[in-house]
């Protein structure tokens, strides 16, 4: 069985008269790609500085590597990872002195570092960058070397905290893939998003939080499972009349109809040809209709289930 | 040592600031000694170059031409043409033309061409104008020409004697340097020193050593260490610098002093700067705010304007400026005062540094505690 690398146990957190973690638990198993899922606020940047020791909190226990974690836990922090949601690099050194300097920190053995920084250089592709500085890199490469400088001392554990955010899709793309190739080199990954694509696409387990809670915790299977919906049809372009609703309503596994007018969507919850149903419907009634099409349940149903709303904002 | 090779890796890229300021340094020591003079006015007559028509050809004329030519160039053998005189004059080959009319002896006429509105032309025409008034009062007064030309000569070779009050002083050009010292370090350790720590006390920068396994302590040790080594550093350059450039041997006994006073210069300097880098400043806030201090310590302080021709109200500012403390030290050095008197003013000196180096560690641990909480 795979060993705990990481333990939160009714962890509390205040910032004056707001409670930013509210009795949170968590356990990480070893080789896992732990996501941290919830909208800005949610409180998972303040559980990943309880983690490193970077806030102090008002109650509970953190255990990282199986020792409690505080700050002069050197032996536990030799094996950790962070990247920052923030870049946290060194204007006035060049690429390649700012992982050199970072994994420096971790790694004394001159030979092995210089190893190190090359690999980490080559992981995220910045080799031809070796001798810029921060400021003449793209927002995409500067989110690069951030990673490279976090993860060049091959840490055990990683934190990954919205790496993300003001990346390009393409930039996106190779980051996730990065993150998944660390996982199978051996690292315990521990992921923090409100991109719930990104989450599902690379995480094994996932929490999502809101308001300093955890309101859901299991694999993107098992939490898709915890709710009533299975499948959303969305029918665009089409006009019903409440009697049409109340029929399709009616139909077997569908439990809530919605129309605003434009577009008609129906949720279901089980069967297995809900869609052709409700297409055979709007068939005899010679309804005209556009585009028609039915979509698994996401992550953000879950949350919007749970929490009654959107897990992300509209533009986000 | 990570953090400390690192510390001087970011002091490095800022190679060219400091030897900016170690120009502008070199180029106040040159200027000032090119300006310091040994004579003790800075006054003189200017001798002109006159063309002079005689066209009388009396003994007064001759005493006229006599006089003029005790000042200046005088040309009373040419025979210009006027185009040629307008020529001249306009390229300034000469700067008056005076004509002794016929009868001069008589009538006292004269006229005379000069430029247009020319300084030098009125310059003259005062010259002229005190030489008749003083030949005509003192032959009315029964003087024979001779009498009264020897009397006018004497009378106008009575200069007035324009001293500057640092004139009276004899204090090496060491000292000038040494005054301007305040100025160069204030600004080479803003320059030098607060970006660095900028760097290191950067709020991301700070998490990522956090959770590094380097202990506060020992990355805290580490910044000091390279901010002691950096000063003692920019000390050395600039001892060097005043070493190479004015020699030690009108120092004496002075020397011990002199180390002293500017060792807690750069104490005070480098305190100060490490308030501007804890509180993150970089860039265009850090150029104003170095900008603003430096400017204004060493005006307010006695650097720039002499401390004798301040007014009581600004002396009393003064007071509270560490330079002011150092003006005064560096005096004392130099005019041989009492060692206890040089002592107390380094001991300010100190105290100022401790004040800085103490607000610079609260500054940090609140900004420490500000992200932490």
């Amino acid at each position: 069985m795979a060993e705990t690398v990481v333990k939160i146990e009714n962890l509390v957190k205040r910032y004056k008269e707001t409670l930013a973690l509210d009795h949170f638990n968590m356990e990480i198993k070893e080789g896992e790609v732990f996501g941290l899922l919830g909208p800005n606020g949610s409180g998972k940047t303040t559980t990943m500085n309880c983690i490193l020791s970077l806030l102090t909190y008002d109650k509970g226990t953190v255990e990282v590597f199986g020792k409690k974690m505080t700050p002069d836990n050197l032996e536990a922090k030799k094996n950790i990872g962070v990247v920052m949601q923030n870049v946290a690099v060194y204007d006035e050194l060049t690429v390649y002195e700012n992982i050199d300097y970072f994994c420096g920190l971790y790694i004394r053995d001159k030979e092995l570092r210089k190893k190190y920084v090359g690999e980490a250089l080559d992981f995220v592709e910045l080799n031809e960058f070796k001798k810029f500085y921060p400021k003449k890199l793209s927002g995409g490469l500067l989110r690069r070397l951030n990673i490279a400088c976090g993860i060049a001392h091959k840490p055990k554990l990683i934190f990954f905290d919205e790496p993300t955010v003001a990346v390009d899709p393409q930039s996106r793309n190779k980051i996730l893939e990065g993150i998944l190739e660390l996982n199978k080199n051996g690292a315990t990954i521990i992921y923090t998003s409100h991109y719930m694509e990104e989450v599902e696409q690379i995480c094994t387990r996932i929490a999502i939080m809101d308001k300093g809670k955890n309101i859901a915790l299991g694999t993107k299977d098992e939490l898709k499972k915890m709710i009533k919906n299975t499948e959303t049809i969305s029918i665009e372009s089409i006009n019903v009349s409440e009697e049409d609703k109340k029929n399709l309503g009616a139909l077997e596994h569908v439990y809530e109809v919605n129309s605003d007018g434009e577009k008609l969507i129906i949720k279901c919850n089980g069967g297995k040809h809900n869609l052709i149903r409700v297409l055979n419907y709007i068939n005899e009634k010679n309804i005209p209709c556009g585009r028609v099409y039915s979509e698994l349940p996401t992550l953000n149903d879950v949350f919007l289930e749970i929490t009654g709303k959107e897990l992300r904002d509209k533009e986000a | 040592m990570q953090v400390f090779n690192t510390f001087f890796k970011i002091a490095k890229k800022q190679l060219p600031v400091t030897l900016m300021y170690i120009g502008i340094f070199v180029g106040l020591c040159i200027m000032m000694g090119n300006t310091a003079r040994t004579d003790k006015d800075y006054y003189n007559f200017k001798a002109c170059d006159l063309v002079v028509i005689d066209r009388d050809n009396s003994e007064m004329s001759a005493m006229l031409m006599k006089y003029l030519a005790g000042i200046h160039e005088v040309d009373t053998e040419s025979d210009y043409r006027d185009e040629q005189i307008q020529d001249y004059l306009y390229y300034q080959k000469i700067d008056y033309v005076l004509y002794i009319e016929q009868d001069y002896a008589k009538t006292g006429t004269l006229t005379n061409v000069k430029r247009p509105d020319s300084k030098v032309g009125e310059y003259i025409d005062n010259q002229i104008l005190v030489y008749e008034s003083n030949m005509r009062a003192l032959t009315h007064a029964g003087y024979s020409l001779e009498e009264a030309y020897a009397l006018t000569l004497m009378a106008s070779s009575a200069d007035g004697l324009v001293t500057l009050m640092d004139k009276e002083d004899t204090w090496p050009p060491i000292y000038n340097a040494l005054s301007f010292a305040p100025y160069v370090l204030i600004m080479v350790m803003f320059y030098v020193l607060a970006p660095v720590l900028a760097a290191f006390n950067h709020k991301e920068i700070s998490k990522r050593l956090n959770v590094s396994p380097i202990t506060s302590r020992s990355k805290n040790v580490q910044i000091v260490f390279g901010q002691i080594i950096m000063s003692i550093f920019i000390w050395i350059v600039f001892l060097a610098f005043i070493y190479l450039y004015y020699g030690i041997e009108n120092v004496d006994g002075k020397l011990p002093f002199i180390l002293l006073n500017s060792m807690a210069m750069i104490i005070i300097a480098a305190s100060m700067a490490g308030i501007a880098g804890n509180l993150r400043l970089k860039g265009d806030i850090l150029n104003i705010i170095a900008n603003i201090i430096g400017l204004a310590m060493c005006f307010l302080g006695g650097v720039f304007v002499q401390v004798k021709f301040m007014g009581s109200t600004m002396l009393q500012v003064a007071r509270f400026m560490p330079t002011y403390w150092y003006i005064r030290a560096n005096e004392k050095i130099f005019s041989g005062d009492n060692t206890n008197e040089i002592l107390l003013c380094i001991g300010v000196e100190l105290l100022f540094a401790l004040v800085f180096f103490m607000v610079s560690t609260v500054v940090s641990k609140q900004m420490r505690a500000a992200s932490k909480s």
